[in-house]
C-alpha cells in the first residue's frame, strides 16, 4: 500500500486544468473539483495522475463487514474560486442573456446566488456602492471557471484583486460597460463542490482502478426500492463501495443487491447478496394499473418485462384474438365504459379470429344499440387502430400512474395463468374486468405474495363475497353455466329422498 | 338401518353441497390463486383431478363422504399464459386432451388410483378424431357443440437463439414454433394467420425472448391427456 486514498486525491487536487490548451498546470492556491477534470480533460490522464502505478490500492475496501459506511465523502469536496458579478435583482435576466458565454454552468449548481447564500459578496457590494443601495434586492451571478481562473491568475498578490477593472479585464468591452452601467460590484466567491455533485461513474472512477471501473454497469434494474446489479467478478472486491455510491446517488433506492449466481433454480429465483442499505427486500411497486408487493429475494420478478405484461394483458382483455363467445352483456359492458384503453403494443391483430357464424349478427346488434361502440366487440379493428394511434402519440405508459385501461374490457373472459408468479399478468387481467383468472405458481413464496397482491388490488375473496346472493344470475351472466348446472344438481341433492 | 343409511347419505350430500358452495365462493373471486405444478393446474381446471382448495387430496379415502366428482368441476378458460421463458414450451403437453374431462359416471376415473385408461383403447372415428379415452368424456361446453366457445388461445414465452447469418428474427421464431408444436403434439404452421410470434426483448444480442400466441389446435385438444404423476 503505497499511499492512502486521501493522499492520492489530494495529489489530484494539487493540479488544475488550464483553461485553454488542456494541459495540467500545478497551482498552489486554487483547487478544481474532479468533475471539472473529468469533463474537460482527458480522464485517462487524471486517472494516471491520481492512481499512478497503484492497482491494488483499494483491495481491502470491499470485503469489510458491509454494515459500516466506509466511504469518506469529504475527500471529494473541493473549492472553486469563482468571479461573481453582483447586480440589481431586476437586471438578472438581462445579465443572464448578456453574459451567457461567461456564466457558470454546471448541473445541480445554481449560478445565481441570493444574499443568503453568499453574504460576503453582498457586504462588499453594500460597502462599495454605499449603504443606501438596497442590498437585499441584488443577486450575484457566478462566472465560469475558465473566466475566473484567467482573471484570478492575473493577480500577483495573495489577495485576490477586487474591482470591476481588474476582475472583468478579460471581458469584452461591451459587456463590461453594460455591467458597470447596471451598477455592478464584483467579488470572488469560494464555491464548494462536493460529493453530491459527482455522478456514480465519476465517483467510482476516482475510487477504483480504471480498468475495473469500466466493468461497472452503467445502468441497473430496479424493483421498488431495490436496485439489482449483475457485477462481474473483477469488480467484486469493490462491491460494497459500488453499492454505497449507487445508494448515495439515487435517493429513491434503499437497497442494492447483487446477483451472485445465474438463475438455476426451479422457481427461477437467484441467490443474491445485499451490497448496501436496508436489508429488507420486500418491495412495493406499481405496474399495469395494479399494486404489487413481494420479497425480491424469494420470487421471480423482472421489471424489464413490464411492457410485455401490459401488452399481453391488454391484448387479451381487448379481445385482439377475437371473442371467445358472444355475450350481449359483455358487449354492453364494453360499450358502456369507453375508457381510453392503455393500448399497449398489439401487433398480432388478426390471429385465430375464428368465430361462430352467428357471432357477427349479435355484434352488429350490439353496435347498433350504441352509437359510440368504439370499444364494442365488433369494433375490434377500430379499437386496435386507436391503440396504435395512441402508441404513436406516446401517451401510453404501461405501469405508469397515467396508465388508463378499461376496467370492464375483459368481461366474460376466463384466463388461466399457469406460471403466474406474484401476478404480473393475473392482477392486470383481473383489474381489466376478466370474469375470472386462475393464477397458479409452484413457488410457495410466490403463491403467498400472489394472495397478498390479490387482496391489495381488491381481487380477493372479501371483495366478492357480498355478491353471492345473486349467485345464479352471476353464473348465467358470466356464462359459467357449467357451475350453474352444478348448483342445480347440488340443490336437487338437498331434496329429501 | 336403511333409514340411517339414507339419512347419513343425505348428510354426506349436504357436506358435499356445502363443500361445493365453498368451492363456488372460491371460484367467485376475481382471481383464484393456486400453488401447483402447471400440468396439475391444467388437469384440475379441466376437471381431471380434484381441487386441492378444499383440503381433499386425491389419495384421501374420503370418497364416501364427498364424491370426488363433485370437486372435479371442469372450468373453461379462453386464454392460457405460460410465462416461464426457460421451460414453458415443455409444459404445452398439459393441453393435450384439453377437451376431455373426467366422466363422473365412469366406474374407474382417470387420475384416481391406478386404473388409468389404456392408451390402446383410444380409437379413431370416421372423421379422424380421437374417441374419448376411457373414463373421460368430452367437455359439454367444448366446441364440440356448435354454440360453444372456440378453443383457448395459448400464449407461451420462450427463448430462442438466433444464428449469426440471420438478419431477422424470423428463423428463430420458426424454430420456436416448431419446438412448441413438438411439445403440443400437433402441427403449428408458421408463418400463418393462426400463429403469431412477438419479440418481447433481446436478452442477449443473439437471443430474443419470444411470445408465441396460437389457438389450441383441435387435434391437440383431442389427443389423450398426458398421464400425471401425483
Amino acid at each position: 500500500m503505497s499511499s492512502s486514498l486521501g493522499e492520492k486525491v489530494s495529489l489530484a487536487r494539487a493540479y488544475s486544468l488550464h483553461a485553454g490548451d488542456g494541459t495540467l498546470v500545478p497551482t498552489a492556491g486554487e483547487v478544481l473539483p474532479l468533475s471539472t477534470l473529468f469533463e474537460d480533460g482527458d480522464p485517462g490522464l487524471v486517472d494516471a495522475l491520481t492512481f499512478g502505478g497503484v492497482g491494488d490500492g483499494n483491495g481491502d475496501d470491499g470485503d469489510n463487514s458491509g454494515d459500516g459506511d466506509t466511504l469518506d465523502r469529504s475527500m471529494f469536496s473541493s473549492q472553486l474560486n469563482l468571479v461573481a458579478v453582483v447586480l440589481p435583482a431586476a437586471s438578472t435576466c438581462a445579465a443572464m442573456e448578456k453574459l451567457r458565454p461567461f456564466l457558470f454552468n454546471k448541473p445541480k449548481v445554481k449560478a445565481v446566488l441570493g444574499p443568503d447564500q453568499a453574504p460576503e459578496l453582498f457586504e462588499a457590494a453594500a460597502s462599495q456602492s454605499g449603504a443606501g443601495s438596497a442590498g437585499d434586492k441584488r443577486r450575484a451571478i457566478l462566472l465560469n471557471e475558465e473566466f475566473s481562473a484567467a482573471a484570478l491568475a492575473s493577480s500577483t498578490s495573495d489577495e485576490y484583486p477586487s474591482g470591476v477593472d481588474s476582475l472583468l479585464a478579460n471581458m469584452p468591452e461591451a459587456e463590461r460597460a453594460w455591467c458597470v452601467e447596471q451598477g455592478c460590484t464584483v467579488g470572488v466567491h469560494p464555491l464548494v463542490l462536493g460529493y453530491e455533485l459527482l455522478s456514480v461513474e465519476q465517483v467510482l472512477r476516482a475510487l477504483i482502478p480504471t480498468e475495473v471501473a469500466a466493468e461497472v454497469p452503467s445502468s441497473f434494474e430496479t424493483a421498488g426500492h431495490v436496485a439489482h446489479l449483475n457485477l462481474r467478478e473483477e469488480v467484486l472486491p469493490w462491491k460494497r463501495t459500488i453499492g454505497q455510491v449507487i445508494l448515495d446517488k439515487n435517493p429513491r433506492l434503499k437497497t442494492v443487491v447483487n446477483k451472485t449466481a445465474s438463475i438455476a433454480s426451479e422457481f427461477r429465483t437467484f441467490p443474491l447478496e445485499v451490497l448496501g442499505g436496508d436489508p429488507n427486500l420486500v418491495v412495493e411497486l406499481k405496474e399495469g394499473g395494479g399494486v404489487f408487493k413481494f420479497d425480491f429475494g424469494q420470487v421471480y420478478w423482472n421489471s424489464r418485462l413490464q411492457h410485455e405484461h401490459a401488452r399481453l394483458a391488454d391484448a387479451i382483455a381487448n379481445r385482439v384474438w377475437g371473442l371467445p363467445y358472444d355475450d350481449d352483456a359483455a358487449a354492453a359492458a364494453n360499450v358502456a365504459s369507453v375508457v381510453s384503453s392503455s393500448g399497449s403494443a398489439v401487433e398480432e391483430a388478426a390471429v385465430g379470429t375464428k368465430r361462430p357464424a352467428d357471432a357477427s349478427d349479435n355484434n352488429d346488434k350490439a353496435v347498433a344499440a350504441s352509437s359510440h361502440g368504439e370499444q364494442s366487440s365488433s369494433g375490434r379493428a377500430r379499437a386496435i387502430k386507436k391503440q396504435k394511434k395512441g402508441r404513436q402519440n406516446g401517451d401510453e405508459r404501461p405501469g405508469g400512474k397515467a396508465a388508463l385501461f378499461n376496467p370492464r374490457a375483459g368481461a366474460g373472459l376466463i384466463v388461466a395463468d399457469c406460471m403466474a408468479g406474484v401476478g404480473p399478468f393475473a392482477v392486470p387481467l383481473g383489474l381489466r374486468g376478466c370474469a375470472h383468472v386462475h393464477a397458479n405458481d409452484l413457488n410457495p413464496h410466490s403463491y403467498r405474495w400472489l394472495v397478498e397482491n390479490l387482496a391489495l388490488n381488491k381481487l380477493g375473496p372479501k371483495q366478492v363475497l357480498p355478491y353471492i346472493p345473486c349467485l345464479t344470475r352471476f353464473l348465467i351472466q358470466s356464462r359459467m353455466y357449467f357451475l350453474h348446472e352444478q348448483v342445480s344438481v347440488s340443490l336437487s341433492c338437498l331434496k329429501p329422498p | 338401518m336403511s333409514d340411517i343409511l339414507e339419512v347419513s347419505e343425505c348428510l354426506f350430500r349436504h357436506l358435499s353441497f356445502f363443500s361445493f358452495l365453498l368451492n363456488l365462493i372460491l371460484s367467485l373471486v376475481k382471481v383464484t390463486p393456486y400453488n401447483l405444478d402447471a400440468r396439475i393446474f391444467v388437469a384440475i381446471l379441466r376437471g381431471r383431478m380434484p381441487r386441492p382448495s378444499l383440503g381433499i387430496s386425491a389419495s384421501s379415502s374420503s370418497t364416501e363422504v364427498a364424491p370426488l366428482a363433485d370437486y372435479m368441476v371442469p372450468v373453461w378458460f379462453d386464454h392460457a399464459i405460460l410465462n416461464l421463458p426457460a421451460s414453458a414450451i415443455d409444459f404445452l403437453d398439459a393441453f393435450r386432451g384439453f377437451l376431455y374431462t373426467r366422466d363422473p359416471k365412469a366406474a374407474h376415473a382417470y387420475g384416481e388410483g391406478d386404473e388409468t385408461p389404456p392408451e390402446s383403447e383410444d380409437a379413431v372415428d370416421a372423421n379422424g378424431d380421437m374417441l374419448c379415452p376411457v373414463g373421460l368424456q368430452l367437455d359439454p361446453c367444448s366446441d364440440m357443440k356448435e354454440s360453444a366457445r372456440p378453443l383457448p388461445m395459448i400464449h407461451v414465452h420462450c427463448f430462442e437463439r438466433e444464428f449469426e447469418d440471420e438478419p431477422t428474427a424470423e428463423g428463430a421464431k420458426a424454430r420456436a414454433v416448431a419446438r412448441a408444436a413438438v411439445s403440443l403434439g400437433a402441427p403449428l404452421v408458421y408463418p400463418s394467420s393462426e400463429v403469431a410470434v412477438h419479440v418481447v426483448r433481446y436478452v442477449s444480442p443473439q437471443k430474443p425472448m419470444l411470445c408465441i400466441s396460437f389457438r389450441l389446435p383441435r387435434q391437440a385438444a383431442l389427443l389423450p391427456p398426458v398421464k400425471l404423476k401425483v
